[in-house]
């Protein structure tokens, strides 16, 4: 187990110094940073000095070079925007963006799996149709539509949640949280429905094929006999067994709902990272977005090795060696 | 079995509609403005984008100001000033000004500001390297003279984005409070950025010019146009910056919101090369192009009307402005027989590139001219591209014909002209926003102008410069000014004027209600 999750970290070093690469690389072709920042009046000359001070003047394995040095140094460079150190404006931002998914991947799960019980349990009735109809849309809908049609239907014509933003926060050390008051919850509950529809959708659809597909087994036919409650038999027997899929995917959903929650972060304006990474693409902020980008590759890492680690409580029967 | 799913129905309903009381954000005394970019830096030298620099001109002061819906000149941190020679500029500075953390401003921090704006890696304030120095007059602290290096009529203009910082607390402070924690001598006073989420400003009580009307102020970005609009609608905005063309007639059917505009001072227009053998060299083929695109017709179909057609690319602001000029007429009979009087009956092959995320409507703008275009005979194609991409074309003066916007700080027709219609010029600093267009005519004439000492000489020679590049060489095709659109709620009665600079003005602004 633990040779495992130390084989799994280096390849995550791996991935991470692949995309870091990849960054440079492309960054030759996305236009040039230095326009941006010196001022539309600057002389050639100006940029010409800038470009010099920056490093941008090298070819770009050369700078990639001098990134990974300073990496391991602990420092991911300077906003080229507000000079403002990268980390910092990331970490800085984090706390809403966790926030948001984790409470959009909270809503998708409870929904989800009780939604694809319940439709499991009783396939032709018309909320099961219902529900499998919706699911359809939630997978297909695009999420600014959703987001939008949400704030026409619950901020503008009913006059229930707010439009954007995070509301009242709380600092906590460096985190700023939403959920400790009413009106920070109440900011939150339509991205986090918008952000969390199409894993909601998905989780639906999965429960609903695992949780049929475990009822025909044998020993559910035996604990219908045996004459156990239902409760027991869906959720102690039926229910546990289906998880597995489920579990992954929710994994899997969860680091993609922190690393891309751009669209809905950009409806919304919640003020998280996913909003810094796309105006640092906007504004050729190349150190913010290389240090974006490989601290996602290990979040992404870090949650699949949770839910690797998550299968062996689920299912003793899986080991690694 | 009916009962958990019962529950679990109950649950989804309840979630939906878990508050039902109307959300309630009236407010006294107190502003929230919805604005269509975040603040980039509350470092007063770190952007000259107008989102960064309009909250600037609320903490900090400049020299001399420019107040009102005209722009006019007003004493700030200087009380009067005059132009010594060509190269020297006397500031008298005000007295018993103190910064917002307590000390006293002196000339020392003009000074300290000027050097700060000098350093091209955090400022983008490059006209700051015209300064030469900043001295006191005869050991008198409250005068002081600022000499530039070249003779630059336009200087006190820009004194306006030259905001000056408290000396003491911007080296005794980390880099990182400084750009984060602003500490002017404005009508407003900082309290809080959270980055891409608001702005906090409070009323400087103590400002040299009486407290500002409106108390707190919050800043809140809303980049996406949908929802800008729908906080407004559900009144948690006051303000709003930016009131998206295809919202138009939604804002001004609503009886609760009322519409502001005026022109603002970016112009759009048109840039095309004349390099050695193109089609584009002869100015026939130029005023030819210029005749066959329907300017009318762009703005009443792709901007609704909300822009203002102009037959210069620099506003009636700008020094040099020449009313005179008249647009050629849009006659596309006309542009087919000057291309068939140039040599070009059957026309040329020629691609239009523009950013497509930048400027309002760019790429449909783009499009009709390509279309007005191919109406007289020209094989004309469109490429548009992101802005990240565009301005490398336009620096590295790689297109042949591209659209550029343009909103001066200088004031000034040599200005711009400089930046825009003058040669590229890497040794002496000219056309660095000029692709590939030059004449050695108005190159002159533009190296000319600066020298010029007499004020009423020197505007009559930039008019004259003006009309030659329009008229007579085809320079740019003008287009257009584009419109600044603002809402506000109408129950709040928010007595607000824009300002040709597109700023929002704070201390301009008040609550009648």
């Amino acid at each position: 187990m633990f040779a495992y999750i130390i084989r799994r970290v280096i390849q995550g070093i791996g991935v991470a110094l692949l995309v870091s690469f990849l960054c440079f690389f492309l960054f030759q072709y996305v236009g040039d940073p230095v326009l941006t920042m010196v001022g539309k009046n600057a002389t050639p000359k100006q940029m010409e000095e800038v470009r010099k001070l920056l490093g941008l003047d090298k070819p770009y394995y050369i700078q990639y070079l001098v990134f990974v040095k300073n990496a391991l140094h602990g420092d991911f460079g300077k906003s080229y925007t507000n000079d403002l150190p990268v980390f910092t404006l990331i970490i800085e931002r984090a706390p809403a963006t966790i926030e948001l998914a984790t409470f959009a991947m909270f809503i998708a799960t409870v929904f989800g799996i009780s939604l694809g019980v319940i439709v499991s349990l009783n396939r032709a009735s018309v909320l099961s149709r219902f529900v499998m109809a919706g699911s359809l849309l939630g997978i297909s809908l695009p999420t600014f539509l959703i987001g939008l049609l949400l704030i026409l239907v619950f901020s503008v014509i009913l006059q229930a949640l707010p439009v954007f933003g995070r509301g009242d926060v709380t600092q906590i050390g460096f985190w700023r949280t939403g959920l400790l008051t009413f009106n920070g919850i109440k900011h939150l509950i339509l991205p986090a429905f918008t952000l969390g529809m199409y894993e909601m959708a998905l989780i639906v659809r999965l429960t609903r094929a695992e949780v049929s597909e475990v009822l025909e087994e044998d020993y559910i036919r035996t604990a219908w006999a045996k004459g156990l409650p239902s409760r027991i038999v869906i959720f102690k027997h039926a229910l546990r067994n289906s998880l597995i899929p489920v579990v992954t995917m929710i994994g899997l959903g969860l680091g993609e709902l922190i690393a891309f929650a751009t669209i809905t972060e950009t409806i919304f304006q919640w003020p998280g990272m996913c909003r810094l990474f796309l105006s640092s693409i906007y504004g050729n902020d190349y150190p913010v977005i290389v240090a974006y980008i490989v601290l996602m590759a290990f979040v992404i890492l870090f949650i699949n090795l949770t839910v690797d680690v998550f299968y062996t409580v689920l299912n003793p029967k899986i080991q690694y060696d | 079995m009916s009962r958990t799913k019962l529950l679990l129905v109950a649950a989804v309903l309840a979630s939906l509609m878990l508050s039902l009381g109307t959300v309630a954000y009236t407010s006294n005394g107190e502003l929230v403005v919805g604005v269509d970019a975040a603040p980039e830096t509350m470092d007063p030298r770190g952007s000259l984008a107008d989102s960064t620099m309009m909250w600037m001109g609320n903490i900090f002061d400049p020299l001399v100001q420019k107040v009102g819906p005209e722009g006019e000149f007003a004493p700030g941190l200087a009380t009067s000033w005059e132009r010594i020679d060509q190269l020297t500029w006397r500031f008298h500075l005000r007295k018993g000004v103190r910064f917002h953390n307590g000390n006293p401003f002196t000339w020392e921090d003009v000074q300290f500001s000027f050097e700060r704006m000098k350093d091209p890696k955090r400022s983008e304030h490059s006209w700051a390297n015209s300064v030469d120095s900043v001295e006191t007059v005869n050991g008198d602290p409250w005068v002081i003279d600022i000499t530039t290096k070249e003779p630059t009529a336009s200087f006190v203009h820009q004194v306006k984005i030259g905001f000056i910082v408290d000396k003491e607390s911007t080296l005794s402070r980390t880099p990182e409070e400084v750009i984060q924690y602003p500490i002017g001598t404005g009508a407003y006073k900082f309290v809080e950025w959270i980055k891409g989420s608001y702005l906090e400003l409070e009323a400087n009580e103590d400002y040299w010019e009486g407290p500002p009307p409106i108390k707190n102020v919050t800043v809140k970005p809303i980049i996406e146009p949908s929802t800008r609009f729908a906080a407004l609608v559900t009144g948690e905005i006051d303000l709003m910056m930016g009131v998206p063309l295809q919202m138009l007639e939604a804002v001004q059917n609503n009886p609760k919101l009322v519409m502001i505009t005026r022109p603002s001072r970016r112009a759009i227009f048109l840039g095309l090369s004349n390099e050695q053998g193109l089609p584009t060299s002869n100015v026939k083929v130029r005023k030819a192009m210029y005749m066959a695109i329907n300017e009318e017709e762009i703005i009443e179909v792709i901007l609704r009307g909300q822009a203002t057609i102009v037959s210069q690319i620099v506003d009636p602001e700008t020094s040099g402005y020449n009313a005179d000029i008249e647009r050629f007429p849009y006659d596309q009979e006309r542009a087919k027989e000057l291309l068939i009087e140039a040599g070009y009956p059957d026309g040329f092959k020629i691609t239009l590139q523009c950013p497509n995320d930048r400027y309002v409507k760019d790429e449909q703008i783009g499009q009709a001219v390509v279309k007005y275009l191919q109406e007289v005979g020209i094989d004309a194609e469109l490429d548009a591209m992101p802005k990240a991409n565009y301005w490398g074309l336009i620096s590295g003066h790689e297109t042949k014909f591209w659209m550029l916007g343009w909103m001066n700080e200088s004031h000034s027709v040599a200005q711009v002209f400089s930046d825009l219609v003058h040669s590229p010029s890497y040794e002496k600093g000219y056309g660095g926003w000029n692709s590939t267009y030059g004449d050695p005519e108005l190159d002159k004439l533009i190296e000319e102008s600066k020298l010029i000492q007499d004020r009423e000489e020197s505007l009559e020679a930039l008019r004259e410069l003006n009309r030659i590049a329009m008229e007579e060489k085809v320079a740019y095709i003008p287009l257009h000014l584009q419109q600044q659109l603002y809402a506000t709620q109408k129950d709040k009665s928010i007595n607000f004027i824009p300002r040709p600079d597109r700023w929002i003005f704070l201390k301009e602004i008040a609550i009648e209600g």
